[in-house]
């Protein structure tokens, strides 16, 4: 196995322009009203944001410390631009409702559904589990050789513990367990076990069976971060 | 890994454009289609010559090729262990090829706990002849017997004289020293006949050892490694629009609004087809479709009255004695009935195949299949050429626990009709709702069972008689929808033998068809495939609930009635061995003061199996809410004995897997259907366990280094469910004969005079 090449993470002190928490209550609000139809566009519809369109090449995001000028339509969900247009395939399609969390990215640090997030209303830097050792070289200072040997703790841990079987929901169950610990530096057992389940719009799931393999996962990269 | 190495040249490539602004138009290619196609040279495909399976490079590394796949279990590390012991090489050393029909023999599907039992058996038997081969090589070399031999990381040598394998090797094909044979390729019997002796296990320094998983690292690093992440030059996107009814065809399809999309149908195969994804996606939701009302389904709340009605093709598990006339003579009897839901697979991520039908005849499909050599003879047949016309190269999937095993890939077969159609490679993707109502399910079943006791309590006679629906559906839904007939459907079946020493017992299975499938114009009906543990787990169910309740009859501890009618030793081991670690409560259940009010306490329960030579107890502790009929599992303790132990940690690692799948599939998992097709269409009504309900997992591994070894997929699969509602028989008093434990349904189990 080779060294990772670590690439820059998002820049620190930028202001958080939009509310994670009101863009979830409208996920969960959004996905109630689609359940019947089954469908991600009615969730999508809801989430629609005020920015102007963009697409064309005069959308603009930042990923993993990289601008990009992106082509896809405005109404495309993040995650098909993420996979298609550039290739970060880390982030996994799921479901396309909200419903599993295998698709789930940091935007502005908080853990969102890339799969119910178009990318005409995203406002904010964004970590997919590519950025994720960036992230975490930016945060302790590491450059050069050092950062781009260097994981992030919380995919250390995951591979100290063997989480993944098929690996396949890992990549969301990561980016939350960046973001339960960012919050929450050493949580209990009880305070991971609610995240994991409780965090709108839905609980990550996972079909192999490494819930506790993830728990075990989580406390030995607080550890590791103290 | 060849994958690592593409994935990290591409990406330092596609970093170099970075700094400010990177504009990426065309849809990257991933270079995990270069990396599955980066092949070393290997010859044409003989499974009798020892250079198909083995390869020693000039830096001494080893390539050693399966046709088995990596399912997550850990497959790819185990196989290299068993090749790097037998080799007196180093682990590192060792590099696995797996499921790729240009490049490794085919030993057979990925099923049935098989890669270490048949599979690794077998690679263990060439490594043995590659051992030889190379020590007969040095023995010429060295001038020296091969008595005299020794090994070490890949260095023979003899006194202070020494050669290494690469140098042995160098520009020579390994040739076994006597012809290997091979008996059954590509069955389930399938045997190397050599001459070599494989190492004494006392021996071992790298089988049993708790080597980290070599797969983990590129999925933590968030690097493609499964099917969809493939994409070729000139693919389009597909997503298809299935039937409205499971036997519902098509009447009529407009065109799309979305720009640039096109429709494709064949026969009933209708599809969307567009150079991006969320275009097809959208024209997938709005595509004008009409399809023919069908209603020939039982509805999943009448299933189980019909499935005693369907032609049964019975098969008699257990037969002995006369079970008719000890229920003659007994005091008394009990009788039982039991019952199992449809199930969801529930790959966390929906079917999705890449195939590419070329000009010039060839076609190559990038698939997880479970069998890769499989669909290639499926594909081959769907479009009436010659396997060898068909690449099969498997990508790692999403788990699929079965779903990719006898229907090897619908997603690959409707890729193959759509680039055929259209003469570009393309991707089909399913929905979520396409793999919740389309996946082939477990089947679910009903059980009669009925015991006799004599008038000390012993048991004098068993019969259980189980009705299945098929659990093969063999059917490639690309095939079936596009107008090709090609595999029947089978019917249900039994798995797993009957351990206890009951004189007279009677266990038959009532195979059952595929639930409407004669009333469909596709010869399918509700699909029902091989699921984890398949017949064992209903069976098993049924079986270890009721002789529970037969314990609480005669107020006997059910561990210790379990073990007084066993005579397996190692049954009993498993059995011991998870009562100490568990601390079982030597009593019989329910315990004293259970009640139907359940009042918090927490309540055991135990259960036992055997699954294809794998032994397997598990104890369950719940607790269950008298409020809500919410059934909480604290903590399940399961002692497995696998024979030889090849990974330790990735055993446990699927005990665990196994402990929280199945406590998932007892407590909330149940596909339901009207009479038309499944209703539970995703996630939110179909819910499976979340990490706030996930049980904690004790694993007890019981070791014997020399007893061969069997799969540890599936056994610890099959005591779960028993387990737990066995506790929550001793919790409460209650017994409840069917699944799910839904928390309205506990609820309802436990008022007064239900």
């Amino acid at each position: 196995m080779g060294e990772f090449d670590g690439h820059r993470g998002p820049e620190e002190g930028r202001d958080l322009p939009w509310s994670p928490l009101s863009r979830r209550r409208l996920l969960t609000a959004g996905i109630g009203a689609a359940l019947a139809a089954g469908a991600a566009a009615a969730v999508l519809e809801s989430c629609e944001q005020s920015t102007p369109a963009g697409g064309g090449g005069k959308l603009e995001l930042t990923i993993n410390g990289t601008k990009h000028a992106i082509q896809s339509t405005p109404d495309t969900p993040l995650l098909y631009v993420l996979r298609d247009e550039l290739g970060l395939v880390g982030t996994r399609f799921g479901c396309g409702l909200g419903q599993c969390g295998a698709c789930a990215v940091l935007i502005g640090g908080k853990e969102t559904r890339s799969c119910v997030t178009p990318v005409s209303g995203i406002k904010g830097e964004i970590t997919t589990v590519e950025g994720l050792p960036a992230l975490w070289a930016q945060k302790r200072g590491l450059t050069g050789a050092k950062a781009a040997q260097t994981l992030h703790p919380v995919q250390q841990a995951w591979i100290e513990e063997q989480v993944p079987q098929c690996g396949y929901c890992q990549s969301g169950m990561m980016i939350m367990a960046v973001d339960l610990l960012s919050r929450i530096p050493h949580p209990s057992e009880a305070q991971i076990r609610k995240a994991f389940t409780d965090t709108p719009p839905s609980a990550h799931l996972c079909r192999c069976g490494t819930y506790d393999s993830i728990i075990r996962a989580v406390q030995r990269a607080a550890r590791s971060m103290a | 890994m060849n994958l690592m190495t593409g994935w990290r040249l591409s990406r330092r490539d596609f970093l170099k454009a970075g700094g400010a602004l990177v504009v990426t138009s065309a849809i990257p290619v991933s270079p995990l289609v270069e990396a599955l196609a980066a092949a070393d040279p290997y010859p044409a495909l003989d499974p009798s010559q020892l250079a198909t399976w083995l390869a020693i490079k000039a830096d001494g590394t080893v390539i050693a090729r399966s046709g088995h796949v990596e399912l997550g279990q850990g497959n790819q590390t185990a196989l290299g262990q068993i090749v790097a012991e037998e080799l007196d090489v180093p682990f590192a050393r060792i590099s696995m090829v797996l499921g790729n029909t240009n490049q490794t023999p085919d030993q057979g599907v990925t099923a049935g706990s098989t890669t270490i039992r048949l599979a690794g058996l077998q690679l263990r038997q060439i490594a043995a002849e590659g051992r030889a081969a190379l020590l007969k090589l040095a023995s010429e070399r060295l001038g020296v017997p091969t008595d005299r031999l020794r090994v070490k990381d890949g260095v023979v040598s003899a006194g202070s004289r020494h050669v290494s394998y690469a140098e042995l090797v160098k520009g020579k094909v390994l040739t076994a020293v006597v012809p290997i044979t091979v008996q059954n390729y590509g069955g389930f019997g399938m045997r190397i006949v050599g001459t070599a002796k494989p190492k004494d296990p006392s021996t071992y320094s790298i089988v049993g050892k708790r080597i980290p998983r070599v797969d983990i690292r590129a999925k933590v690093l968030g690097r493609p490694v499964y099917v969809q992440d493939v994409k070729v030059p000139g693919m389009l996107h597909a997503r298809v629009i299935h039937p409205k009814g499971i036997g519902s065809t098509l009447v009529s399809v407009g065109a799309s609004s979305i720009p640039g999309v096109r429709v494709v149908t064949k026969g009933n195969l209708v599809a969307v087809l567009a150079e991006r994804e969320w275009d097809a996606i959208k024209a997938a939701q709005s595509l004008p479709v009409t399809w023919s009302e069908w209603s020939k389904l039982p509805s999943s709340d009448a299933v189980y009255g019909v499935l005693r009605t369907l032609p049964t093709h019975d098969k008699v598990q257990t037969s002995r004695g006369d079970v008719s006339g000890a229920l003659g003579t007994a005091a008394q009897t009990l009788a039982a009935t039991y019952q199992t839901p449809f199930e969801n697979h529930g790959m966390l991520g929906p079917s999705c195949a890449v195939a590419d039908v070329r000009s010039d005849g060839s076609v190559r499909v990038w698939s997880a299949t479970q069998y890769p050599q499989g669909l290639q003879r499926d594909v081959a047949q769907l479009l009436g050429i010659s396997p060898d016309q068909v690449e099969v190269l498997r990508a790692e999937g999403p788990g699929c626990y079965g779903r990719l095993s006898a229907n090897y890939d619908d997603a690959a077969t409707e890729a193959v009709v759509l680039s055929q159609a259209v003469g570009r490679p393309v991707r089909v993707q399913w929905m979520r709702a396409d793999e919740h109502i389309w996946e082939p399910h477990g089947p679910g079943t009903v059980h009669d069972l009925i015991a006799g006791l004599d008038g000390s309590g012993n048991v004098i006679a068993w019969k259980h008689e189980a009705w299945m629906p098929t659990n093969s559906d063999s059917t490639e839904l690309g095939a079936a929808l596009s107008g090709k007939q090609m595999k029947g459907t089978g019917i249900g079946t039994w798995t797993g033998p009957n351990l206890y020493t009951f004189p007279n017992a009677l266990d038959v299975a009532h195979g059952l068809p595929e639930l409407a499938a004669a009333d469909s114009p596709y010869g399918f009906g509700l699909r029902t495939t091989y699921l984890r543990s398949p017949g064992q787990y209903q069976i098993t169910f049924a079986q270890e609930a009721f002789v529970d309740e037969i314990a609480a009859r005669v107020q006997s501890d059910p561990l210790d009635f379990r073990i007084r009618h066993l005579a397996d030793p190692r049954a009993i081991a498993v059995l011991q061995a998870v009562a100490r670690a568990a601390g079982w409560s030597s009593r019989p259940s329910p315990q004293p003061g259970a009640s139907a009010r359940a009042d918090g306490r927490t309540g055991q329960g135990v259960a036992l199996v055997l699954r294809d030579g794998t032994y397997a107890a598990a104890v369950a502790r719940v607790s269950v809410d008298p409020a809500t009929g919410k059934v909480g599992v604290q903590s399940v303790t399961v002692a497995q004995d696998a024979g030889q132990i090849i990974n330790p940690t990735a055993v446990e690692h699927q005990i665990e897997s196994a402990v929280l799948q199945t406590t998932s599939r007892a407590l909330l998992e149940e596909v339901t259907f009207d009479n038309s097709n499944v209703t539970s269409v995703d996630w939110s009504r179909y819910p499976i366990l979340t990490m706030a309900d996930a049980p904690q997992v004790t694993a007890v591994l019981i070791d014997h280094p020399e007893i061969s070894p069997t799969g540890v997929g599936e056994a610890s699969v099959n005591v779960v469910a028993p387990a737990i509602v066995n506790a929550v028989f001793d919790a409460t008093g209650v017994r409840i004969r069917a699944l799910p434990l839904r928390a309205d349904r506990v609820k309802a189990a436990l008022q007064p005079g239900s």
